[in-house]
């Protein structure tokens, strides 16, 4: 894994958007000051994490948490991106859980499926109906949650 | 996100960062380039320039002190 400089800059499209957002329309912007800017965002998350780390081991702790971060900015003098920050965090929050939500679901009735289709292979039924339900079955699994019941066809 | 957890692995200091932390400096980042810019474009209004340029963020630099600490790493 070879570590050029530019590996360390944040993407140029990311940034180049974000200073247009911030400009009014017309204004012109050199090329140097653009990565100028993109280099001074590489320092502000370098220090940005030092500071935080440190709220975290004055704590006796070494994973860095949200907490420390808002600690950080405020030490900073950034704090008046705190607020701003604080939603998007309870933002971010409610998509992970919902994410992992969704995850779970499906593992549920993944297991839910595996059950019926092991009650199944306790009676004799024929093999070509047995493929019918395991096909159908890897198909459930792409798809998503679904209605366990739905392939109960061989009583 | 991932450039923003590879900067973080660069402090020695830091064992791990959780998911909330690496969200959060990502997104504070955002809202520093975004001051950063505007705080450029004022001085350049100011000298009476069009176009935004590598000094106006030296004066930036020098004149706010919440970014004092990019002092020098302009060059």
């Amino acid at each position: 894994m070879a570590e050029k400089p530019e590996d360390l800059n944040l993407p140029n499209s990311v940034i180049g958007r974000i200073i247009k957002e911030a400009l009014p329309d017309g204004v012109i912007i050199s090329k140097e000051s653009r990565s100028a800017i993109s280099k001074a965002a590489s320092v502000f998350v370098l220090y940005c994490t030092s500071c935080a780390n440190n709220f975290a081991l004055q704590q006796k702790r070494k994973t860095l948490k949200d907490t420390d971060v808002i600690a950080a900015l405020e030490d900073m003098e950034f704090e008046e991106f705190v607020p701003l920050l604080k939603d998007y965090l309870e933002t971010y929050k409610m998509e992970q859980k919902n994410k992992k939500s969704a995850t779970e679901k499906r593992k549920k009735a993944k297991e839910a499926l595996e059950n019926s289709l092991d009650n199944s292979n306790e009676q004799e039924s024929e093999d070509v109906e047995m493929k019918e339900v395991d096909k159908s079955e890897d198909e459930v699994e792409v798809d998503g949650p679904c209605e366990p019941d739905a392939d109960k066809t061989d009583n | 996100m991932a450039r923003i957890r590879t900067l973080i692995k660069v402090d020695p200091h830091v064992t791990i960062a959780s998911q909330e932390s690496v969200f959060l400096i990502a997104k504070a980042t955002e809202l520093f380039v975004d001051s950063l810019a505007k705080n450029m474009y004022r001085i350049t209004q100011q000298q009476k320039r069009k176009t935004i340029q590598k000094k106006d963020l030296e004066a930036v630099i020098e004149v706010m002190d919440e970014f004092a600490f990019l002092d020098g790493t302009t060059e």
